[in-house]
């Protein structure tokens, strides 16, 4: 019987090797607070009384290169029907420690009579196309000049969302704002992504397999004392999406539902491409207050809500991630602030990872 | 000569194990303010009556187990030093019109501001998945099942917790997960949101996530005293603050914008109550990639605004500061804020913070935290006082 004889040099070597691979694949979760190879700005939003000012500022020393992708939920009517969505995609670049701005309605052009501490005034980004009508989602790619996918862990944002005009149905006073930290997935950089990008903790950060969102009944009066009744706003997008085929992502997501003394509530909705809703509206359509996230359901002022996506029988499913949006209600006052969402571990679908697919470069 | 043959298949094991130990040793990156943690720190606590504001905390236990929780006020407020009862603010300049938190309300009789930290800590207990909340006022004197059980037959047993100790009243809370015995544990299990409301000229909200600083399984002694890079993960070896420059008008609305940043260190000692001194070094980038530097002390829990950072506190010189449009010219830029200390502390560490930003925009305020680079190879250190039998 042939025995093999182990070098042990190379065994050694294996073993680093090895070691190496765990920690070459340990990425973690998501991140909002660190430079980041792919980042969301999963609540974007111009015309209809709001717009948005983004951002983005490159963490590295070098040139970056970066592909965005406008995911606009809105439809021919002006609302976020669930079933209409487009993408428009524009390059950016920024040298070297830049931070840049733009204003979503306006986007951002080459200014030649730009002065001293106007809006236009910076090295220009590249062009950045207006978005006079937009809800939805923005997404930035770090690429190569060239527009291959890295991952350089270069890029970091955050998007101001702001109310431009009083209006008391849509719960809007103008001036008001929120502001929030993009959602950042870092990349390997020891892996070489291709495309589509793959999610996987390997190349890049896999999305959550839990979010926690904790939140105030909606109903409920604020606890500060000072006037005032809650609403909340959550925003989810899938982390998978085709921009290729322009096939948007479809999850379906289970809620857990706890209030103040332990109990727990459950329901489930289906969201594609862009969920922007009242909380509320998850599990009930025309009665607010018949809803489990209701205080008259929940007999609790708080509560915090376990969203988990649902594994189809076939092994697919998709991970999601999102912003949540407090809304106070003072008579005709309104006041809003804007929370990034809690995440835990890593979430692997059995069917495969997310993945996002960028459109092919062709000339 | 005596040679010693390597056995092939240990070397390799060690090799492994030697490698994954170091790659773990080094994996202590992260502060997260969106994943659950051990150690919760909420930079801006705000109470004033008299300016209509008020703070509300969140706190979940986000896993299936009971938990149980030691909390720390820090009172930040300066105090005039021949008037205690006049509450007083050393980054704001004299103006006895204004709040003592947005004032420095001391002159002639009342002497000058001292700064002051005071330290109030309180625990709780928190049954599987539960959220509770409560307003910085008022504190949370009867949980929800002090008197009953939970579905899974644990209650909040005796829970408290009180109203801040003076109005108006500004500083920081730190909550840390500890065990049955009040030791700290080496679990995730904790999160945390804070709001800031306000109803006076306008009806305004702000709010953030806690920072979340997270235990290494395996790694605590479960001592009071907490060694962040060591037992848990490092603070940023570097804090990167994307920011309106102040005086900046935003394109949206067209309204002014002024932000002001919380400085929390990361190292405390609640037993000695011993504020921590930080020097904090800036680069200031514009939108041209143009770079400016400067440095100042901070010290505890401190708030300033931006263009206060240099030359000096007060709005008379705001436009010869390097955080204010008119001396940067583009709108929006980016701070790296970095922290030095003497030779003497840098021995033991202690020079990370973390940084809360709150931008104001016309009447408006938000708040999000600070991106981070790095982490700090030396440690930090929270003394926790002895806990006391309950």
């Amino acid at each position: 019987m042939p025995t093999g004889k182990w070098n042990a040099f190379l065994s050694g070597l294996c073993g680093v090797a090895a070691a190496l691979g765990v920690a070459g694949s340990a990425l973690a979760d998501v991140t909002v607070e660190k430079g980041s190879s792919i980042v969301v700005f999963p609540k974007v939003r111009a015309g209809n009384g709001f717009d948005t000012v983004i951002q983005l500022n490159n963490t590295g020393n070098s040139m970056v290169h970066a592909k965005c992708y406008y995911v606009n939920a809105l439809g021919r009517d002006g609302t976020v029907d669930g079933t209409t969505w487009n993408e428009i995609d524009f390059d950016i670049w920024l040298t070297k420690q830049q931070p840049t701005h733009w204003l979503v309605s306006e986007g951002r052009n080459f200014d030649f009579d730009c002065e001293f501490g106007e809006n236009c005034s910076g090295f220009p980004p590249g062009l950045v196309p207006p978005m006079p009508e937009f809800e939805g989602e923005l997404k930035c790619i770090e690429v190569t000049e060239s527009g291959e996918p890295i991952t350089g862990n270069h890029l970091e944002g955050i998007a101001t969302i702001k109310v431009v005009s009083d209006n008391s149905d849509a719960r809007q006073s103008a001036g008001d704002f929120g502001v929030y930290n993009a959602i950042g997935f870092r990349g390997n950089p020891d892996a070489v992504p291709t495309n589509p990008l793959q999610l996987d903790d390997a190349t890049y950060d896999a999305c959550p397999e839990v979010l926690i969102l904790n939140h105030f009944a909606t109903g409920s009066d604020d606890p500060a004392n000072l006037g005032g009744t809650n609403e909340t706003e959550l925003t989810l997008v899938p982390c998978s999406q085709d921009f290729e085929t322009q096939t948007p992502g479809r999850v379906t997501l289970q809620f857990l539902v706890y209030n103040e003394f332990e109990e727990v509530f459950s329901t489930s909705t289906t969201i594609d491409c862009y969920f922007n809703e009242e909380i509320t509206s998850i599990d009930s359509l025309t009665d607010p207050n018949a809803s489990i996230f209701s205080e008259d359901v929940l007999g609790t002022t708080f509560a915090t809500a376990i969203i988990t996506p649902v594994v189809q029988q076939d092994g697919t499913s998709g991970g999601v991630i999102g912003v949540v949006e407090r809304i106070l209600t003072n008579g005709s006052n309104f006041a809003r602030s804007l929370n990034n969402l809690f995440g835990k571990g890593s979430f692997i679908p059995p069917a495969g990872p997310d993945q996002v697919r960028l459109t092919e470069q062709f000339n | 000569m005596r040679t010693v043959k390597w056995n092939p298949f240990l070397s390799g094991v060690l090799v492994l194990l030697g490698s994954a130990l170091l790659a773990t040793g080094s994996a202590q990156a992260d502060v997260s303010s969106t994943n659950p943690a051990a150690i919760l720190i909420f930079p801006k606590l705000e109470v004033d009556p008299s300016a209509g504001t008020n703070t509300v905390i969140q706190i979940t236990n986000a896993s299936p187990n009971p938990a149980s929780v030691r909390c720390f006020y820090v009172n930040a407020n300066g105090h005039c030093s021949a008037n205690p009862e006049e509450v007083c603010n050393t980054e704001f300049p004299f103006d006895d019109s204004e709040s003592g938190l947005r004032a420095n309300n001391c002159e002639g009789e009342d002497g000058v501001c001292i700064p002051g930290w005071i330290e109030t800590d309180f625990a709780f207990h928190l049954t599987p998945w539960q959220p509770i909340g409560w307003d910085v006022r008022r504190g949370l004197l009867e949980f929800p099942l002090a008197n009953a059980t939970g579905p899974t037959g644990d209650s909040n047993f005796l829970s408290s917790i009180p109203p801040v100790s003076e109005l108006p009243f500004r500083g920081e809370l730190k909550c840390v997960l500890v065990g049955d015995d009040e030791q700290p544990i080496d679990k995730n299990w904790l999160k945390g949101e804070a709001h800031l409301v306000r109803n006076e000229e306008v009806f305004d909200l702000a709010s953030y996530n806690a920072f979340g600083i997270q235990a290494i399984e395996g790694a605590n002694n479960m001592d009071d005293t907490l060694v962040l890079g060591e037992e848990y993960n490092s603070c940023p070896n570097i804090v990167e603050i994307i920011h309106y420059f102040d005086g900046a008008i935003e394109p949206a609305n067209g309204d002014d914008v002024e932000t002001e940043l919380t400085f929390v260190p990361c190292s405390q000692d609640f037993n000695l109550q011993i504020p921590k001194r930080i020097t904090v070094q800036f680069l200031v980038f514009n939108e041209f990639e143009q770079r400016f530097s400067t440095s100042r002390p901070i010290e505890c829990a401190t708030t300033v605004r931006l263009a206060d950072i240099v030359p000096r506190p007060g709005e008379d010189d705001d436009e010869q500061s390097i955080f204010h449009v008119a001396v940067q010219g583009t709108l929006t830029g980016k701070t790296l804020a970095r922290g030095v200390n003497d030779e003497d502390d840098d021995a033991q560490g202690g020079e990370t913070f973390l940084v809360l930003v709150d931008m104001e925009q016309g009447d408006y305020t938000g708040a999000y935290v600070a991106h981070q680079r790095g982490f700090r190879t030396q440690t930090d250190i929270i003394q926790l006082p002895p806990a006391g039998p309950r």
